[in-house]
């Protein structure tokens, strides 16, 4: 028996964009002091998107598509489904929510709806669901075959049923972070007024409270007091309402609805929050790259937007976290005057919302001449892993020479005696005397000379050398002098074990 | 192993007799740089032989009187039944400036063998450094090393011997292991040499007849 089914009417009310949708005709039932809503969607972080209805559907499916304009993506999508229940049982028929194309092949969207409330009386059932950050459709779309639709799927047709859809921008992406507290309730009245409250629930400020009534009496109610009537839409048979507030500030909601019934009528309402997404963060991760001589041994500071630096190393990595999205300045400071930076400095990134972006600085460092002159001589290492050194250094050059003894033979994995005893002389290089940056007893230099090397005689040859550092820390030099030094991919770095490094600042 | 330490004035003798044969040649009284107050000398040898036959030295380094770096180094060494040795090597720098002096020397030898194996050691290296700035002066030999050491069949292992270890060698003599002489007042002169294997060759009377020094460095400052 097919009951009358013409959709009679769907009213759409918002409370300040006034969004039309689609509208074939207003029902308009009585209504009774509608209450002026104190708060509503449109005032809040969380703001209506698109918004729409049917109802007078029968069948196995319960659909309706946002027509005429899709959604954003990333938008939450309410969607309520209400319908006479053929079990009488109670029982939730819906199996499945999900969404689609309304193209021909009904492209399937994909995204997740989960349901948030379900409440029924054994005659009239309704169902809400929620999906979070929705993907995967045209955003906006080109035509009427590119429709973002909601489908609820039944396990049994109903011989009436309707669907309310809505899109809220500015809702948490998660649906975890999303929904707040919510219940339902049912009742039964044959008068005015007949309250229909699902009870209080806990709203968070900024949240949108979202309140739901419906009934199988077509009659008229009065809106919850503090919300604002969002859709009220009815057939023949059902009739629902939704209102919608936003609490300014963390506190309690209970939507409580007038109901004009006139005769035995059932009513079911539902009330649940939807929290507002976080302010819009990613991560921002700059990097440095120091190429040359004398780099800058303390490193640099790295400042975003002015307020907030760290230091960073001359070849190093830093991240500042939790930046709001969008663009920020960084700039590298307190570079050595010997350096310089080949990147634009400052420059702009745009950190993506829960993204990190990235940051580069190219740092090219030359040597800066030191005066005076450097002696040494000694011993670094000990036992049977060790080096003879002795050097004199100054602008104009200098020899170097490095003797490295290894009385247990070539050890591949030494950084040391991976080439096992070798003698080498080296000439320093005129005018790579050098300071080392931030570190005033330190001088470095560069240099070739002869490897001679008495395990290895494959080995043996010309290179070139790299004094990295040689520090005169103190006398003697003992425990307290350093040395780093570099013979082609040979490294022995660190204080001596005997003799010391002399700075001379002045013949 | 046995060994006692002698008096660092029968060193300084010693020394006295024997360096000024063995290291002839080296100016071993401290340089005094041109238009400087202050002097500085270093010098080494990985080795030298003195006999009656003559004197013979390996891989000397003496460093020039300004200042600056000296260095020498010899493959190996074969002096028949008295020494053999290879990766001779000496290396001396210092520099006196107007506020400072300090001279670092360092004489080393590998597969050391003496007097037919009577001595042996894996490596040997002298290391003297010397530092004065007008208010103290000091000498040290931190990082000399006997890697392997057997004398007479007696083993020291990988560590010096305490300075001025004597061990007596019947029928040729004694040796002195990291025998360290000091020179200058400690304020403002100062001076080491460390002769880390000394042989001293006692001939039938008793009476010095030469002596052999495996690593031999000398440093010293004066301001």
């Amino acid at each position: 028996m097919r009951r009358e089914t013409t959709i009679r009417g769907v009213q759409v009310l918002v409370a300040a964009a006034l969004f039309a949708v689609g509208c074939t005709e207003s029902i308009g039932p009585e209504r009774r002091g509608l209450a002026a809503p104190t708060f509503d969607a449109t005032g809040s972080g969380i703001v209506l998107d698109q918004v729409n209805g049917s109802f007078n559907e029968q069948g196995d499916v319960l659909v309706k598509g946002f027509n005429p304009t899709n959604p954003h993506v990333g938008d939450a999508i309410v969607a309520t489904f209400l319908w006479i229940d053929p079990t009488l049982m109670h029982t939730n028929i819906i199996t499945s929510v999900t969404d689609r194309l309304t193209n021909a092949e009904q492209t399937p969207v994909g995204n997740t709806y989960t349901l948030v409330e379900f409440v029924s009386d054994g005659l009239i059932s309704m169902a809400t669901y929620v999906a979070t950050n929705v993907q995967g459709f045209p955003d906006p779309n080109t035509d009427d075959a590119h429709v973002l639709a909601v489908q609820a799927n039944l396990a049994l047709p109903v011989e009436d049923g309707g669907v309310m859809i809505s899109a809220w921008t500015g809702v948490d992406p998660t649906l975890a972070g999303a929904l707040g507290e919510h219940r339902s309730a049912s009742g039964t009245g044959s008068s005015y007024p007949t309250v229909a409250d699902p009870g209080p629930v806990a709203v968070e400020a900024g949240a949108l409270a979202f309140a739901i009534t419906s009934s199988n009496s077509v009659v008229g109610r009065d809106p919850p007091p503090g919300f604002g009537v969002f859709v009220e839409q009815s057939d023949a048979f059902l009739v629902d309402e939704a209102d919608t507030a936003t609490q300014a500030t963390a506190g309690t909601v209970e939507p409580r609805w007038n109901w004009i019934f006139t005769t035995p009528s059932t009513w079911l309402a539902s009330v649940f929050s939807l929290n507002p997404a976080g302010p819009a963060t990613g991560d921002l991760t700059v990097t440095t790259t120091t190429t040359g001589s004398n780099l800058d041994a303390d490193g640099y500071t790295v400042t975003v937007d002015e307020s907030q630096s760290q230091t960073i190393a001359t070849n190093g990595s830093v991240t500042f976290s939790a930046l709001a999205a969008g663009s920020h300045s960084v700039m590298l400071s307190d570079v050595a005057a010997n350096c310089t930076v080949s990147d634009p400095n400052p420059q702009s990134v745009t950190v993506p919302s829960g993204g990190t972006a990235t940051a580069s600085f190219a740092v090219s460092c030359v040597a800066v001449a030191a005066s005076g002159k450097m002696t040494g001589g000694g011993k670094l290492g000990d036992k049977r892993d060790f080096a003879t050194f002795g050097f004199e250094a100054k602008p104009t050059g200098g020899k170097f020479e490095w003797v490295q003894h290894c009385l247990d033979g070539v050890d591949s994995g030494s950084a040391t005696c991976a080439y096992g005893d070798f003698t080498f002389k080296g000439t320093i290089t005129p005018g790579s005397y050098s300071l080392v940056s931030g570190q005033p007893s330190c001088r470095a230099w560069s240099g070739t000379g002869t490897l001679k090397d008495k395990d290895v005689p494959s080995a043996s040859g010309t290179y070139s050398f790299t004094m990295n550092a040689a520090c005169d820390n103190g006398e003697p030099g003992r425990g307290r002098d350093y040395i780093d030094v570099t013979i082609a991919d040979y490294h022995a770095s660190g204080y001596l074990s005997g003799g010391n490094i002399q700075l001379h600042k002045s013949k | 192993m046995t060994g006692t330490t002698i008096p660092v004035a029968v060193a300084r003798w010693l020394s006295t007799l024997s360096v000024l044969v063995v290291v002839s040649g080296f100016a071993l009284a401290p340089v005094r740089s041109e238009g400087q107050s202050g002097s500085v000398s270093g010098q080494g040898a990985a080795a030298a032989v003195t006999t009656t036959s003559g004197a013979q030295q390996f891989a000397i380094a003496a460093l020039p009187s300004s200042g600056g770096m000296a260095d020498s180094e010899l493959a190996t060494v074969a002096v028949p039944s008295t020494l053999s040795a290879d990766g001779l090597a000496s290396i001396t720098t210092g520099q006196l400036d107007q506020t400072l002096v300090s001279a670092t020397t360092t004489a080393e030898a590998a597969n050391v063998s003496v007097l037919n194996g009577l001595i042996t050691a894996r490596a040997v290296l002298a290391v003297a450094t010397s530092y004065a700035n007008g208010v103290g002066a000091t000498s040290e030999s931190d990082g000399s090393t006997l890697v392997g050491l057997v004398v007479n069949g007696a083993s020291y292992g990988d560590e010096a011997p305490t300075p001025n270890t004597q061990v007596n060698l019947p029928g040729v003599g004694y040796v002195v292991l990291n025998e360290q002489i000091p020179t200058g007042d400690g304020v403002h002169s100062t001076g080491l040499t460390v002769n880390m294997i000394h042989v001293y060759l006692i001939g039938p009377l008793g009476t010095p007849t030469g002596d052999i020094v495996v690593g031999t460095a000398q440093s010293a400052a004066s301001l």
